[in-house]
Parts: C-alpha cells; sequence; structure tokens
C-alpha cells in the first residue's frame, strides 16, 4: 500500500490539428491540468458525465494516446517517452478492460487466440502447449470452463465476454488495469458477478484499479479513492464519505441527487 | 388500486419472432391494467421481453419476422388486434405514443426541429398552420429555453436531452392517453437523466395521461412508477405497487435483483450474484422460469404452469413457494 | 506429355491457377468459421444464388479444362482438353445455328458436321469459339485482380489505419487515378507498351484498384478506433499484426462481395477494349473480338447474328452470375440479420 504505482500530474490533451494543408483551426480542449495517485493495491475512481474527459485521461495513462502537456509516471518511469523495449515492457504492465463486452474482442480470434496474442509479444509460457494451460487457468480464474478456448465471442452472453476481456487484460500478468466503465454495458445481476471477480482479483493479485465511470452506486461500492470530473477537469477529490457525504463542489452535489434513489419512500424527482 | 376503469389492458398477450435459431417467445402470456393517470413500470433485464412488449401494444414489431400470437390489447375497452392496418395507424401517434431510447436516430436528420413536431400534428389531421403554432407550444412545454429558434434547428444541433425533449413534444403533440416510454432515459447522463424523468412526471401530472415505463432501472422505478411489473423471461413474474415491491418483494428473482445492486453498506463483502443464464427463449423450460437460477428451487418448481398467487393483498408473484422467503433469506 | 511443356502451361495459366486457388483457400478456411458457415447456411437457402453458382461452376470447369494442354507430337500445336472435345473441323466459312448449309456464298455447300451454334468467318464452331473465350475473360478478371487487389488492400489498410500524413498522400493518388478516364488510360498503357495480355492486365489493375481502395480505407478507419484494437495495442501488439490479425479478418466480408464486382467488371472492360482494338490480339478467343467482327456480318446478306448473340449471351451470363452471387453474398453476412 501506499506506494503510489501510477502518478498523473498536469496532464492536459488539446484535440484537432492546429492548421493544416486546406484546414481550417479547430481544436478542443479535452483534458485540462489532471493530476492524480493511484497507490499500489488502491482503487481510485474517475467519475464524470460523457464529454468529461475521463476516458481520454484513461487512454493517455495507458500510454495510447500522447498527451499534449503534463506526464503520466508509471512505477517510477515516464510512459510519455519511452523507446521500444521499454515501451514494450510497460504493455506488461498496464492493461485495459473497456465498457462494450462486443466491440472489445475481435469476432474473428477464437478466446485462445485472443488470450495466448499477448503470451506470445511477452514472451510469457515456453510452448504453445504451455501457453495454452495458462489460458485455460486464466480462464477458470475469471470463473469460465477451459472448453470456452474454442469458442468465438458472439457464442457467449455479455457477462462472459467481459471475463474474457478480463481474462485477456490478465494473460501479460499485469499490476495495474485502467477499467473503463466495465460494468456499464450489463445488467444488473451480472454487473454484480463482474464487480466480486473484479475485487477477488484485486485482492489476489494485487493489483491496483484506476475505474472510470458514471456510475456512483458502483464507485460507491468499489473505489478507495474518487475524482469527480467535469468539463476536462477535476472539480472534486477525496475519499467515499467526503465526496458522498459531505461534497463541496455545487457540481458534486448536483450529481449527486440525481441519482435516482432505490427508495420509492425518498423519492427526489419532481413528485 | 385506482377507481377509475384502466385506459389500457393487456390480457394474455403471446408474441413471436422468427429467428435463425427456430421460432422465439419473447413474450409468454403477458397481461398487466394501466389506469389513467398512472405510471406502471416494466422492469426486466436484457432478454425479458420487456420492450417487444412495447412494441406488441404500438404494432411496430420487427418485419417481417415479429407476429403477436394471441391475447388482447384493449385500449378503453377497444382490442387494438382486431383493428386493420390503417385503423391502427390512426391510434398510433394519437391515443397511443411511443418515444425510444435513442434521442440520435429517433429524429430525421434532414428535416427541422420544427418540421417533425408539426408533422405529427398534420398527421392526424392538422394544417400545417396549427402544427406549427402547437409545435412552438410543445416545445415550450418541454422545457426548451428558446423554443422559437429550436423549431428552425436540425437534430445534430442540439444534445442527447434536448432532443429526447423533442422526441416527447412529438409525442405528446395529439394529448395521447397512453404514453410508451421505452428505456427513455438509458442514453442519457444522470443528471439529465433527472431533468427528464421530472419533466415526464410534471407532464404526466397536468396531462393525466397513463405512462407505460419501460426500463432495466430499478432506481428510476422507485423514482417514477405507480406500479411495477417484474419481467423474466417472457413472463411477469411480480406485480406489485411500487412501495410493497421495494418494501417486501415476493418472488425470489426481485429479491436476487434487489440484493444484487451494489451500496455502501455491502463494501469489503461480495455483492449477491444471480447465478446461471436466462433460457433459450425458443424453448422455454416447463414450470418455473427462474428454477435453474433459483437457491430456492424444489423440484415441483419445474412442473407444470406456475400461477400468479396474491400475497398480502397487493402483490401478484408467479412462485409456488411464495410468502416462505423474503430479503435476505428464509422466514423464520 | 512431358513434364516440360506441363510448366510451360503452369506458367502461361498462372493468374488463373493462382485465383482458382485462393478462391478455394478462401472458401475452406472461411468453412471453419461461424460467421461464414451461417453466410453459406442462408446462401444455401437462395435458389437464384444456388443458379449462379452453378453457372460459375460452369465456366470454371471448362476455363480449367482449357489450361491444360498436351503436344501430340513435335511439330504440332499443343492442345488443351476444351481443344480434344469441343474443336471440330473447320467449314468454309459462315453457317447458321444447326443449319445443313454454309450461308452467305454465291453457291451454299453442306457442312461437314453439324454446329449447335453456327461458324463463323474461316468456318469455325461458334460454341467453340464461345468456351475458348471464357478462359481469356478469367485470365483478365483474375489477372487484373492480382494486381488491383493487393495495391488497394496495402494502401487502403495503411491510409485508414495511420492517417495523418499517409492518408493524404493515399487520397492524393485515389483521387488523381479516380478523375482520369479509364479507357483513355488504359489505351495509353496498351499503346505504349504493347497489345498482349500481360500488359492489358497490368492497365486494368492500375486503373481499378481506386473504388476497392476507398472502401478498405473507410472500413479501417471504422476499425481503428473499436475497442478492441485498443484492446491489442494496450497488449503491445504490433502495428502490422494489428493490420494483419485484427483488421483484415474483419474486412474480408466486404472485401469479397467488392472483389466479385470487380471480377466481373474487368471481364465486362476485356470486352469493350477488344472491341476498341486495344485488346487481346487478333487470333486468340475472344468475346470481344467476336462483337467487334460482329461491325461487318450484321451488315451482310443474310445477316450473320449468331457471332454477336452468343458471345455477348456468354458474356452476359458470366457479369449476371456474378452480380447475382455478390448480392446474395451480401444478404447472407448482412451485419443486421447477424445474431449478437
Amino acid at each position: 500500500m501506499s506506494q503510489p504505482i501510477l502518478q498523473i500530474e498536469h496532464l492536459g490533451k488539446v484535440f484537432g490539428r492546429a492548421r493544416g494543408f486546406l484546414r481550417k483551426d479547430s481544436q478542443k480542449e479535452a483534458v485540462k491540468d489532471v493530476s492524480l495517485d493511484v497507490n499500489e493495491g488502491q482503487t481510485v475512481a474517475l467519475v464524470g458525465e460523457s464529454g468529461s474527459g475521463k476516458s481520454t485521461v484513461g487512454l493517455m495513462a495507458l500510454g495510447l494516446l500522447a498527451p499534449s502537456s503534463g506526464r503520466v509516471i508509471f512505477d517510477g518511469t515516464s510512459v510519455v517517452d519511452l523507446g521500444g523495449a521499454e515501451r514494450l515492457a510497460l504493455r506488461r504492465k498496464i492493461q485495459v478492460v473497456f465498457q462494450d463486452p462486443y466491440g472489445s474482442l475481435n469476432g474473428r480470434m477464437t478466446v485462445r487466440e485472443a488470450l495466448t496474442e499477448g503470451m506470445m509479444i511477452h514472451r510469457i509460457g515456453t510452448s504453445d502447449a504451455d501457453r495454452e494451460a495458462r489460458a485455460a487457468v486464466l480462464l477458470e480464474d475469471v470463473g469460465l470452463t477451459p472448453e470456452a478456448l474454442n469458442r468465438y465471442p458472439h457464442e457467449f452472453s455479455g457477462g462472459q465476454r467481459q471475463r474474457v476481456a478480463i481474462a485477456r487484460a490478465l494473460s501479460v500478468e499485469p499490476k495495474f488495469i485502467v477499467l473503463d466503465e466495465p460494468t456499464s454495458a450489463l445488467d444488473v445481476s451480472v454487473q454484480s458477478q463482474v464487480l466480486n471477480l473484479l475485487r477477488r482479483l484485486q485482492r489476489d493479485r494485487g493489483l491496483s484499479y484506476l475505474f472510470i465511470t458514471h456510475n456512483l452506486a458502483v464507485v460507491e461500492y468499489m473505489a478507495d479513492y474518487v475524482c469527480v470530473m467535469s468539463k476536462g477537469e477535476i472539480v472534486e477529490r477525496g475519499g467515499i464519505e467526503a465526496i458522498f457525504d459531505t461534497p463541496q463542489q455545487d457540481y458534486t452535489k448536483g450529481l449527486l441527487n440525481s441519482i435516482p434513489s432505490i427508495d420509492p419512500e425518498a423519492r427526489r424527482l419532481g413528485a | 388500486m385506482s377507481d377509475l376503469a384502466p385506459v389500457l389492458e393487456v390480457r394474455n398477450l403471446r408474441t413471436y419472432l422468427e429467428t435463425i435459431r427456430g421460432r422465439a417467445w419473447p413474450v409468454d402470456d403477458v397481461s398487466f391494467d394501466l389506469h389513467p393517470g398512472k405510471i406502471r413500470a416494466i422492469v426486466g433485464e436484457s432478454g425479458s421481453g420487456k420492450s417487444i412488449t412495447a412494441l406488441s401494444i404500438m404494432q411496430l414489431l420487427p418485419e417481417p419476422a415479429g407476429f403477436i400470437d394471441s391475447g388482447q390489447i384493449l385500449l378503453e375497452g377497444k382490442d387494438l388486434l382486431d383493428l386493420t392496418w390503417n385503423e391502427m395507424r390512426q391510434h398510433r401517434g394519437h391515443d397511443l405514443a411511443m418515444i425510444f431510447q435513442e434521442p440520435m436516430t429517433s429524429l430525421n436528420p434532414v428535416f427541422t426541429i420544427g418540421n417533425q413536431v408539426a408533422e405529427s400534428v398534420v398527421a392526424h389531421g392538422g394544417t400545417w398552420e396549427q402544427g406549427k403554432k402547437r409545435a412552438l407550444e410543445l416545445l415550450e412545454r418541454v422545457g426548451m429555453e428558446r423554443p422559437e429558434l429550436v423549431l428552425r434547428q436540425y437534430p445534430h444541433e442540439l444534445s442527447g436531452g434536448m432532443r429526447q425533449r423533442v422526441m416527447i413534444a412529438i409525442a405528446l403533440a395529439n394529448r395521447p392517453k397512453v404514453l410508451i416510454a421505452d428505456e427513455p432515459t438509458t442514453a442519457l447522463d444522470v443528471t439529465v437523466q433527472a431533468q427528464i424523468l421530472s419533466l415526464m412526471r410534471e407532464i404526466q401530472k397536468e396531462m393525466g395521461m397513463a405512462i407505460l415505463l419501460i426500463t432495466h432501472d430499478l432506481g428510476v422505478v422507485a423514482e417514477m412508477a405507480d406500479d411495477v411489473s417484474v419481467m423474466y423471461a417472457g413472463k411477469i413474474v411480480e406485480d406489485a405497487p411500487v412501495r410493497d415491491l421495494f418494501r417486501s418483494p415476493q418472488h425470489p428473482y426481485t429479491i436476487d435483483l434487489l440484493e444484487s445492486l451494489p451500496a455502501r453498506q455491502h463494501r469489503g463483502q461480495d455483492l449477491a450474484v444471480i447465478e446461471g443464464n436466462v433460457p433459450a427463449a425458443t424453448a422455454w423450460p416447463a414450470g418455473c422460469r427462474y428454477a435453474n437460477r433459483c437457491q430456492y428451487c424444489i423440484p415441483a418448481c419445474t412442473e407444470g404452469e406456475i400461477p400468479m398467487v396474491t400475497v398480502n393483498g397487493v402483490t401478484d408473484a408467479r412462485c409456488i413457494r411464495i410468502g416462505q422467503f423474503q430479503r435476505g433469506g428464509v422466514k423464520a | 506429355m512431358t513434364l516440360a511443356v506441363l510448366f510451360s502451361n503452369l506458367i502461361a495459366n498462372l493468374p488463373v491457377i493462382v485465383v482458382l486457388v485462393l478462391v478455394i483457400l478462401i472458401f475452406v478456411r472461411s468453412r471453419r468459421e461461424v460467421l461464414w458457415r451461417e453466410a453459406y447456411r442462408r446462401l444455401g437457402k437462395n435458389n437464384l444464388a444456388k443458379v449462379a453458382m452453378g453457372i460459375l461452376g460452369i465456366y470454371s470447369t471448362l476455363v480449367i479444362m482449357d489450361c491444360f494442354s498436351w503436344q501430340a507430337s513435335r511439330n504440332e500445336e499443343p492442345r488443351t482438353v476444351v481443344d480434344a472435345i469441343f474443336q471440330k473441323p473447320f467449314e468454309r466459312t459462315y453457317s447458321a445455328p444447326l443449319a445443313p448449309t454454309t450461308s452467305g456464298e454465291v453457291m451454299d455447300h453442306p457442312l461437314v458436321s453439324k454446329h449447335l451454334l453456327g461458324t463463323d468467318s474461316v468456318g469455325e464452331d461458334v460454341v467453340y469459339k464461345v468456351i475458348k473465350g471464357m478462359r481469356t475473360s478469367f485470365i483478365i478478371g483474375g489477372f487484373s485482380c492480382l494486381v488491383a487487389v493487393p495495391i488497394a488492400l496495402v494502401f487502403g489498410l495503411l491510409a485508414g489505419y495511420f492517417g495523418k500524413w499517409v492518408d493524404d498522400i493515399v487520397q492524393f493518388l485515389y483521387t488523381v487515378f479516380g478523375s482520369v478516364p479509364d479507357i483513355l488510360l488504359i489505351i495509353a498503357i496498351v499503346m505504349m507498351l504493347d497489345k498482349s495480355i500481360v500488359y492489358v492486365c497490368v492497365a486494368l489493375g492500375l486503373t481499378s484498384w481506386t473504388g476497392l481502395c476507398r472502401l478498405v480505407r473507410g472500413e479501417t478507419l471504422k476499425h481503428r478506433d473499436r475497442e478492441y484494437v485498443r484492446a491489442a495495442k494496450a497488449l503491445g501488439v504490433s502495428d502490422f499484426r494489428i493490420l494483419a490479425k485484427h483488421i483484415l479478418p474483419n474486412l474480408m466480408p466486404s472485401v469479397i462481395i467488392a472483389v466479385t464486382l470487380l471480377f466481373s467488371t474487368l471481364a465486362l472492360y476485356e470486352t469493350i477494349l477488344s472491341y476498341l482494338g486495344v485488346g487481346m490480339p487478333p487470333g486468340s478467343g475472344s468475346w470481344g473480338n467476336m462483337i467487334d467482327a460482329a461491325r461487318d456480318e450484321l451488315t451482310r446478306n443474310p445477316m450473320v447474328w449468331w457471332n454477336l448473340v452468343f458471345a455477348s449471351g456468354a458474356l452476359l451470363l458470366l457479369v449476371l452470375s456474378l452480380n447475382v452471387l455478390a448480392d446474395a453474398l451480401r444478404d447472407a453476412i448482412d451485419p443486421r440479420l447477424r445474431t449478437q
């Protein structure tokens, strides 16, 4: 605990080209001066509505998108300007699980191919048979049977696909996973399965999560620390009690008041 | 319950879809009443058949694969299933209006907002003059800040929330008796969702219409509904007033669903889960369709048709062990 | 038949053989995939598509039969299987289908044998000539596709995936190529080089890649930002592997449909070019040359219509079958009907 594994410092992202041949100037500042730390074994939630820039921060933390300003430091080294070999080494340590269980798996690849591809690139496992055995263990770890290896994504339900996506992220034995709305496309009964799985994997493997979501109930259940984003900036940050019980900013208060209550006796809207 | 006669009664509705895996029955013997001035929520997860129920009522099932097999859909006592296509068209958008989940694709991108709102008036016998006038009123009513400007705008110039307001304006154009809202706020942010839900409630109070709210979100149900039908695998498994449903759910599925919601008090513990999958709609199992996932299942659960049983005088549930358990486990 | 002759045969018919092997490979490989199995199942229910596939099957069989030849003795021309089966003794000149005598001569002569579709000016059987034309069409279609498809795939994938200046260059290239009138460019290339089948194919290939390239670029652009591609990048998968293993297989359905249509367009082009006199050298079996010759034949008395009608008919049947098949494939793998 307590040692920061990921440090994001004054991160900014401007989209669009300044100017070009026959092109008009069209720039949009998606992320402005965002700083946050994720400690080892911790879950930090990045909460915000669509267009708040939370997913852009996630892509920059992964090193998949170059920031316009600021730095991302993972495990003591800067993510932004890495050479080939170091870059590949970093890919092994940070992984990602996306929202859409239909779009995040390649429909033309079997589960076996999806799970062993990363192992092959990072030279994990001694042979194809060894990698396949590891893939089978991974599947059992995420609650699927090894028979799933030979199947294609469309043969699975949404929740099962999300388990495959989680297994794929785990296939390279990362320390840190960016979870980009991992349960938003799932039914509540399936959501609870995936949340339980994520918590168990965190416990067993000492994983750290950057949990990007708009679902405040999930945040209240999962996160250790919360950053609320709006229009590219972090407007408020704090522990669960600080954010949910004593929010300071109007934006946070408005957000919390908008969540429908699960108790019909405590209706907030209109009535 | 309401003293007024129901404005919409659905009786034993069965709908099938022809799929490549054979004939599927996403709606299998569904019945409920909708009373004027009330909101009934149909809540269920994906594959429960809730959206097909809504489309069956509108008779807008996917062509050419969807068919209503049997049942009655009574609008003020008149069976909509006896009507010709043309007669039904006159009801649609007039007495019966519908709004959809996706406000991006429900509007035609090449026409102005004013044009599309006015058209719904014209389609039911108004002139374009009247239509334009009514469009302005409606846009003002659904909370547009500068309605005269919005009239001339195109859908892509509006945000998702604004588009959903336009959809509501179109639905309200002919003062419908019944509004069917299929996941109206699922694609929207929570703050926008709150605004749209408040608007729907306000308008419903003001116009006294009935709303059939199709949703998967139990929070939205708790905020909005008067009565709730919980749908699972093509059947309504529990039907209760909203307070009773959340205070003392009866069907094991409803109980499990409520237990699986993440909340602060569960931090550090595993959430309740529902293992297994919904059975295939092409081959529903005999007996209770929740039996394979139910922790209270006994052998008798998988035999014969499970009837609706009334408990506590208000709740109907489709379970033979009704009353033997509650939230948190088996009753002492 | 010596091995050397067989080998030279293979070289001469390389385009046809490569295309056929590719088609068979795609077919066999795709049968293992569920998406395609479903598509074939739906294709099997489409009677029109089955007829089209049957016609294409017959055409392909005849073309393959025409690709293998042998020399009976050192001083004889090599003969193919088709020659052996369909070649008939020459008549004196034209004769109408199934007619007992020649036509158009001052005194009509009785024929040596029966000709189902008549004979042409030098008395050659029209059935035989039509069948010989098939191979030319297939070679032109196949070889031109072999030139056009790789260009289109490579440029389209690179432009769509990398964007920025790569995309600018590729877009510039296909806009320029697309804005030059095809026929003029082809005529220029053929005139400059030589009137041989290889150059005709190269010319056709160089002018016909733009449409497919545009399609591939657009589709790649769509897939580039999909989450599965991002996840692959996060795993450290190289750009080349992402293009080859992740994006390309997802484009295959639309590429196959587009190539089917491209093939039929190219077969049509061969006829147009031969008709204009810049296509196949005279003497080689070609529907275009047959149709070209009909310009004079139609003014003769009695009119000689059978060359034109049967050459055009064979071409029509080929193009129509390919188009029907492409349409049926599109319906069979339409994403809207795909079960999720």
